[in-house]
């Protein structure tokens, strides 16, 4: 389908925009990357300000579960409106924004609690390195959720009718789909970061 | 259906004009913003270079003072290679990328013209610097000098913030180009048949993908430092300067191949044309492109040997960095066996582009030896270094464009640039540029360091930086000549033609300039010289009959994008001078995004031009 005036069909058979959404995650992986490589050299200097030992691991293992829980509701959200099960892929995609929503909440709640404690970025290494991981993480999961908004506002995929099976390079579809593929990375640059911030013993 | 009647608008005043430049997603048009505005600062960075040399010329002068001095060559390094040289190259990118694969635009218009305002608006963004005070720590910015205690003003500001807006424009610039030779290629096109010029395209693509997020991270981090108080480059504070020496290399040295490869590109393209032969070797050129490519993100610690980084850091560093040696050999030697026993026809393009391989080979050499880690620690921080630079960003980058310049002239306005007058600019650009850079070679093994305003008359240096000058001077000489071979080529009649140099790639195959869509068919591609092919195989290039029977429709022009990216710049510069016009840049880009989505994106049917493949 020729979603891009005049063009004839890709080279590779791929969706332009799918293809550019990996293009530019893998551009973002190398970006986080950097930030955690960041964390690392700076996790022992920790003298005088935020350290490991201010984490409270519960708090944010709990909004990890959330925020992997967010990645199963995107894949359903997915797969509704693959099958044209609109009013669920609606629902799903509110779901996903809501703990996306959640996600933040203890994120700034964390935050805050070290703010108001006067840990913060400038206190200790540990901590700026802290803050900018966790900080850029966060500003992909507000960028997410805002997205997510955005297909519900405007009616991202209105032209497919309840139950019709749509293709795999429907336009509505995949512009939900890149939406999707974010989001998965979004949770899996968390999955490494939680692990390395939260359960790496401290040195 | 195409029909004729599609009327032309009515009024078309220079207001409307001015519109359709604002707001035009054509690679073409892109192309030639991106051009002109880099010439310009390419034009700004060498006025920058022209009063240091000045300064130079004698010893003892006091032309101008130190402190202004290490603004000028720092802006001039950061001009010439992020402002000039950089978007020259993606103004070649959105030129001949789409001709070269038969496409009709890139995968992404709009994020082109996007690329294409944050590219401006950054530069200037960078430039407007000069009246608050320039950053003056080097083009490298190494902290603490550039730390908030020894560089208090807001020039590092601008250094930062202005290459994080172009940095970003030029990733974004990377996804689209990527996508676009990856994904839009015509039938038949293989990424074997792709041109070499294209090919570098795409390898730059990829190295400016993956080599400017550790650099715009740690831009961040040096920002933190000075408005925050986070200490990770203030060794004051426990940080680590050579952490910032690291993530700077690590873009800084695929940089510089993002700098030579495209260029490289340009003449491998160029010499088989002029040698009326098909390019040596074409899979042994591509494929050492890409093994500098690979091999440029391994290399980026040769830049920090004086560091004292230990015995084994700078050992493996100079293996790989002498590996390098390899795959650009290969290079030169299929251009040199390119030109063997060919019936070579001397125009303009092509002595820029011979000269480029002599330069560059020099250049090349020169740095082998600093590739060496204790021959380094007596180069390092001298005219040597300058020298070599040059010679591989001057003598090697700016003749590859030049010669693309001259070469591509006719496809992009249907002129072709006078040649008798392009001869003698390219005799004076060879005879300056050698003046100039050759004698650093001497001034740099005597010691003469870089980067000082000054030197005292007495040590065997005076001779030789007068020759410099003179020959930065017949060098600008020779790019006033140009902008006169410039001026004319820009009047007259269209007379240049589809092919005026007997062109072997899909781009001549057009007409001169392309219309909006490029090619009135689809072409099928069969070999990677289509258009020799054409004339000399006796099998001209194909079309395909399925696409040829449906409308052709391009993609209607934008404003959002320069809004968008006014906003990003203004979000960046309301870092310096208020909040509040950050919070407004912001809401730029919210609504700008919001309504990019939300408006039609096809405009009404081109018209076919009457000439082109399929004719």
């Amino acid at each position: 389908m020729a979603a891009h005036g005049g063009h004839p069909a890709t080279s590779l058979g791929l969706d332009m925009r799918k293809l550019g959404m990996w293009t530019f995650i893998g551009s973002e992986s190398i970006f986080f990357g950097t930030l955690i490589a960041n964390f690392f050299r700076w996790r022992g200097s920790s003298e005088g300000g935020l350290g490991p030992e201010n984490l409270d691991i519960n708090l944010t293992g709990a909004g990890a579960f959330v925020l992997l829980m967010s990645s199963l509701t995107m894949v359903l959200a997915l797969a509704a409106i693959r099958s044209g099960r609109m009013k669920q892929y609606r629902l799903w995609i509110g779901a996903t924004a809501g703990l996306g929503l959640i996600f933040i909440g203890i994120q700034t709640l964390e935050f805050t609690t070290f703010a108001l404690e006067g840990l913060g970025m400038g206190s200790s290494l540990f901590g700026g390195a802290f803050f900018a991981l966790t900080g850029f993480h966060g500003l992909h999961v507000v960028i997410g959720v805002i997205w997510f908004a955005f297909l519900l506002i405007f009616r991202v995929g209105k032209d497919i009718e309840p139950g019709e099976h749509v293709s795999s390079d429907n336009h509505s579809f995949v512009s939900v789909e890149i939406c999707g593929l974010y989001w998965h990375f979004v949770d899996l640059v968390w999955v490494f970061i939680f692990t390395l911030i939260y359960l790496l013993p401290a040195v | 259906m195409a029909t004729l009647t599609r009327s032309l608008p009515a009024t078309r005043t220079w207001q409307t004009d001015v519109w359709s430049w604002i707001t035009t997603v054509d690679h073409k048009r892109i192309a030639k913003l991106y051009l002109f505005s880099a010439a310009a600062f390419f034009a700004i960075a060498g006025t920058e270079a022209m009063i240091m040399r000045t300064q130079l010329a004698q010893p003892d002068a006091a032309v101008i003072d130190g402190a202004l001095y290490n603004q000028l060559f720092t802006m001039h390094g950061v001009s010439m290679i992020f402002v000039a040289i950089m978007p020259l190259n993606a103004g070649f990118f959105n030129l001949l990328a789409p001709l070269h694969i038969g496409a009709r635009d890139v995968a992404f218009p709009r994020l082109n013209a996007l690329s294409f305002w944050m590219f401006l608006f950054g530069a200037i963004f960078l430039n407007l610097s000069f009246f608050t005070g320039a950053p003056d720590g080097g083009w490298f910015a190494y902290p603490p000098l550039t730390g908030k205690e020894f560089s208090p003003g807001t020039g590092m500001e601008h250094w930062i913030l202005g290459l994080a807006v172009l940095g970003t424009s030029s990733i974004i610039s990377s996804v689209n180009f990527i996508v676009t030779i990856l994904n839009l290629r015509a039938p038949g096109m293989k990424m074997t048949r792709m041109p070499v010029f294209t090919w570098m395209t795409l390898v730059t693509s990829f190295l400016i993908l993956f080599a400017f997020p550790p650099f715009t991270v740690a831009a961040v981090l040096l920002l933190t430092d000075r408005l925050v108080g986070t200490g990770f480059f203030n060794p004051a504070a426990g940080g680590d300067p050579v952490m910032w020496q690291h993530l700077f290399w690590f873009m800084g040295h695929p940089e510089v191949y993002v700098l030579i490869l495209p260029p490289m590109g340009i003449v491998s393209e160029v010499l088989p044309t002029f040698a009326r032969k098909p390019l040596f070797g074409y899979t042994a050129v591509v494929f050492s492109g890409i093994s500098i490519g690979f091999l440029g993100f391994a290399v980026w610690a040769h830049h920090m040997f004086s560091v004292g980084l230990g015995p084994i850091a700078n050992g493996v560093f100079t293996a790989i960095t002498m590996l390098i040696a390899i795959p650009t050999g290969v290079k030169v030697l299929n251009w040199s066996a390119t030109l063997f026993r060919a019936s070579i026809k001397i125009t303009t393009a092509m002595l820029f582009a011979v000269s480029f391989v002599a330069l560059f080979t020099i250049g090349g050499l020169s740095g082998m030896m600093h590739a060496a880690s204790p021959v380094d620690l007596q180069h390092t921080d001298t005219y040597f270094i300058v020298a070599h630079l040059h010679y591989v960003l001057f003598g090697g980058s700016v003749f590859g464009i030049l010669a693309g310049i001259y070469y591509w002239w006719p496809k992009l306005t249907g002129r072709i640039l006078n040649e008798r007058l392009g001869k003698i600019h390219w005799f004076l650009a060879f005879l300056g540029f050698n003046l100039t850079f050759g004698p650093m070679h001497v001034l740099g093994n005597d010691g003469m360091p870089r980067r000082v305003y000054s030197y005292v008359s007495g040590q065997g240096w005076d001779g030789w930086n007068l020759l410099a000058t003179v020959g930065a001077y017949l060098t600008a000489v020779s790019f006033l000549l140009f902008i006169y071979v410039l001026l004319k080529g820009l009047r007259g009649e269209r007379s240049a033609g589809d092919d005026p140099w007997d062109g072997a790639t899909l781009e001549w195959a057009t007409t001169s300039p392309p219309a909006v869509h490029n090619f009135d068919s689809v072409p099928v591609i069969g070999s990677n010289r289509p258009v020799w092919d054409g004339k000399y195989e006796g099998s001209p290039v194909p079309v395909d009959a399925a696409a040829a029977e449906s409308d052709i429709h391009m993609p209607a022009p934008s404003y959002w994008p320069i809004i968008v990216a006014l906003g990003l710049a203004l979000g960046a510069a309301g870092v310096i001078y208020s909040y509040p016009m950050s919070a407004v840049g912001f809401v730029m880009v919210f609504y700008g995004i919001i309504a990019w989505t939300q408006e039609s994106t096809v405009g009404p049917p081109a018209r076919p031009s009457g000439s082109g493949v399929g004719h």
